[in-house]
């Protein structure tokens, strides 16, 4: 774990806060950056992140890497990413459990993988694959999904209990991701949070969603609510002091809005060491 | 694991609803993937498009997205991308065709690499073998309609009215990260064509009809616009 330290509080970096965090350089621990809007552009982007890497710590979390997928890995995007990394410093890059697309076509989704051997075998070596690329272990996060498919032998919680051991990556724990996909499928997100292994988790994203009658969307729009707070604790209580950040992606507010949803995170830490 | 991608792709981004659902645990839920992918192709065309989204409407422009989709799927890891071929893909509209270049030109201005800009002495020292090349994030096209007037419209949130035809000439280019688009007169756009095909500044004088005053005011503009970025 000592590659991966404890940042504290942070939040995602978000054009409409360019202005805002270059203008008053607000007292946050660190930000997340996406790692496509800055892997591209020449232009504001590039310039507000590197300001940004000056003064925060900062971390990248992608949506294309498609380490699910089927395609071949895309050494052109992976070749930008460690470029970038390197360049802001990244404390560390996550991308998610997932498959954006297939035959060079792209959802820009971030779909669900099958969770079985044949699965957990091509994942892992794709894993191990990236991070030698990059050159650091590679995070994923678990992803909030809506279908499940028949072929499917294990429980998404054992599947990523093995890809941590069979890859040797880490985790990004998305714990709204797991309220959503708990309540989608009908498990319970405790057991999920039992099974994935104590060491293993850098980071923890919380954000806020959309309930429909029957199923729950991860919008990450509106503050997080009571129930994922609730799960965030048991997940800290589990896990310990790990860096946790607020997504805030849909009709977003100002940044103090954002930043005080985090910093509530910090009393559940709090509580939680003590 | 290929062969449920494929069938998966398919089912989500194709407009009919696949005929087997059997590999899913719950069928109906695939609704919410295929009812998210035109939205996210939307919106992120409307970011590249604005003016061609307002000026159509939300119906017609999502028509046309859904239409663009089908036949150019996105094939990048970034959304940024896939607003590429669309002008090409309007071409039998000769109007959205070219406010289509216009607004793909501001978008390839906006995301292009940062440059240095041509310091004032070396401009000042340049002669008549010089070869001036411009800063990456600058674009030349020449138009059909007065699409930068229409798009001034569209920023300022007048009424926007398809124009007549009328020849015109744009330069765009990025300053402090910001997209300026400057419209040029036929030699002027002509004279800016012939230094960036490679023309010695002596050659690029010869082949323009500008008096000496005409071109002295347009270095004056174009190195305060800082379009410039080193000689060679």
């Amino acid at each position: 774990m000592t590659n991966f330290p404890y940042l504290g509080i942070g939040v995602g970096l978000r054009t409409v806060h360019f202005s805002h965090v270059l203008g008053h350089e607000p007292k946050i621990d660190w930000f997340e950056a996406l790692s496509e809007n800055h892997m591209d552009s020449g232009g504001r982007p590039t310039f507000v992140l590197d300001k940004v890497a000056e003064r925060y710590p900062v971390v990248l979390h992608g949506v294309s890497m498609s380490i699910g997928g089927t395609d071949p890995l895309d050494f052109e995007y992976l070749g930008k990413l460690k470029k970038l990394a390197r360049r802001v410093n990244a404390r560390w890059v996550s991308d998610h459990l997932c498959w954006t697309g297939v035959v060079g076509r792209n959802t820009h989704d971030l779909l669900p993988v099958p969770t079985h051997e044949r699965a957990l075998e091509h994942i892992a070596e794709r894993v191990r694959v990236v991070s030698d690329f990059l050159e650091r272990p590679l995070v994923l996060e678990n992803p909030s999904t809506y279908v499940a498919f028949k072929e499917s032998t294990m429980t998404e919680w054992d599947f990523l209990a093995q890809l941590t051991e069979r890859s040797g990556c880490y985790l990004l724990l998305d714990v709204n991701n797991i309220y959503v996909s708990a309540f989608n499928h009908g498990f319970d997100p405790k057991t999920y949070i039992d099974s994935i292994p104590v060491g293993r988790v850098v980071q923890i994203h919380l954000a806020g969603h959309t309930k429909y009658d029957t199923y729950i969307i991860d919008t990450h729009t509106g503050h997080v609510i009571d129930e994922v707070w609730k799960l965030y604790d048991y997940t800290i209580r589990r896990f310990g002091e790990i860096s946790t950040m607020v997504e805030w992606d849909q009709d977003i507010p100002d940044f103090d809005t954002v930043h005080a949803e985090a910093l509530k995170a910090a009393q559940f830490l709090e509580a939680a060491i003590a | 694991m290929r062969d449920l991608q494929l069938w998966m792709y398919e089912a989500i981004a194709s407009p009919q609803w696949p005929a087997d659902t059997s590999r899913l645990v719950d069928p109906d839920r695939l609704a919410i993937y295929r009812d998210m992918y035109p939205i996210r192709m939307y919106d992120a065309m409307s970011v590249d498009y604005p003016a061609i989204a307002k000026f159509t409407g939300e119906e017609k422009f999502g028509e046309l997205v859904t239409h663009y989709t089908e036949s150019h799927p996105s094939r990048s890891y970034t959304l940024n991308r896939l607003g590429d071929a669309f002008p090409e893909f309007l071409q039998d509209d000769p109007f959205l065709h070219d406010l289509a270049r216009l607004e793909l030109a501001m978008t390839e201005v906006f995301d292009e690499e940062e440059t240095p800009l041509l310091e004032a002495d070396a401009l000042a020292a340049i002669g008549p073998d010089s070869r001036l090349k411009t800063i990456a994030a600058f674009r030349l096209h020449a138009f059909d309609y007065p699409v930068n007037d229409f798009f001034t419209a569209f920023r300022e949130d007048e009424e926007l009215v398809e124009p007549e035809p009328r020849k015109t000439w744009v330069a765009f280019h990025r300053r402090d990260f910001a997209v300026h688009r400057l419209e040029l007169e036929e030699r002027a756009y002509d004279f800016l064509c012939a230094l960036c095909d490679g023309a010695t500044l002596l050659e690029a004088i010869d082949g323009t009809s500008a008096t000496q005053d005409e071109l002295f005011a347009w270095f004056r503009d174009w190195s305060a616009a800082g379009i410039f970025g080193g000689i060679e």
